[in-house]
């Protein structure tokens, strides 16, 4: 049981890694698609 | 609203469902039809999302050599972005491969962490890569940018044979090739074929993510372009002047 403990933690950890990433990816290419003008300044 | 995240060119979403459908078929083979490991157990089952995250890392940093020497070669700044990709979706493998290799070892060597030659070079070649992303954030001038990270690029794919070989090479706790092997694989039928279909899977998800930060390296250029044009535009002497033409 505690074999299958880690198991699911590997599989849903490495789900919600990548997941994440996607997410995260989307999020900023979503925010500069949004914002063409980008009329923020340094 | 996720029709809107996503937002996808046509050869994404394909690339995107073939890694979605692959991954599930390769979850359910390696969770409900390979069987148990003999001496592990069904903690083996591991093995099906660790070795495909350590060989699409392996295969991303091989891609980031393969376009920093373009960089290096032909000064492109598409192949900088490609580099770019490469280096930070494999960053985020190895670190989920030393994650679930630390999970693995744990039931099985009684610790997390070792300084055994396989793990100890995968922690260098991370930090190395790492070292690529910060040398990025030091430099202003895209062409220079380019230039550099693709040189440290160069440099830190050095270690890549140096961690697929450090199992050969020194004595490790770390298990051998088991696939890669002159002799054949040493693993079972059901075992083999769920290890490969999970390895596709997650190869196509590489793609697939690198393809989107490529994207995102893209917008974040033309972005920029934009600020420094607005920029130049307040300078009566310089209005005109492409970003590209300044940076010379």
């Amino acid at each position: 049981m505690a074999d299958w403990a880690y198991v699911a933690v590997g599989f849903a950890g490495s789900g919600a890694v990548v997941g994440g990433y996607a997410l995260a990816l989307a999020l900023r290419i979503r925010r500069l698609r949004a914002r063409p003008g980008d009329r923020r300044r340094p | 609203m996720t029709r809107r995240l996503l937002r996808l060119y046509p050869g994404d979403r394909a690339l995107l469902v073939a890694a979605a459908t692959l991954l599930a078929a390769g979850w359910a083979m390696g969770l409900l039809w390979a069987p148990p490991d003999r001496a592990q157990g069904d903690l083996q089952r591991l093995m099906y999302v660790h070795v495909p995250a350590a060989w699409t890392a392996l295969a991303l940093f091989t891609t980031a050599f393969a376009a920093s020497l373009r960089v290096l070669w032909k000064r492109s700044l598409n192949a900088d972005h490609l580099a770019l990709a490469s280096v930070e979706v494999g960053l985020m493998f190895t670190a989920l491969t030393v994650a679930l290799g630390a999970l693995w070892g744990r039931p099985v060597w009684g610790v997390w962490w070792t300084w055994d030659p396989r793990l100890t070079s995968t922690a260098v070649l991370f930090v190395l890569f790492c070292g690529v992303l910060a040398v990025r954030r030091t430099f202003e001038d895209p062409q220079r940018r380019a230039m550099v990270s693709a040189a440290v690029s160069v440099v830190a794919f050095a270690m890549v044979p140096i961690v697929h070989w450090s199992v050969v090479w020194w004595r490790s706790l770390h298990q051998g090739p088991s696939v890669l092997r002159l002799d054949g694989p040493a693993i079972g039928g059901s075992m083999l074929a769920t290890l490969l279909v999970n390895a596709a899977a997650v190869t196509l998800l590489g793609g697939w993510l690198v393809m989107r930060r490529v994207r995102l390296a893209r917008l974040e250029m033309r972005a920029e372009n934009r600020r420094l044009r607005a920029r130049l535009a307040e300078v009566p002497q310089l209005a005109g002047i492409s970003p590209r033409e300044l940076r010379g």
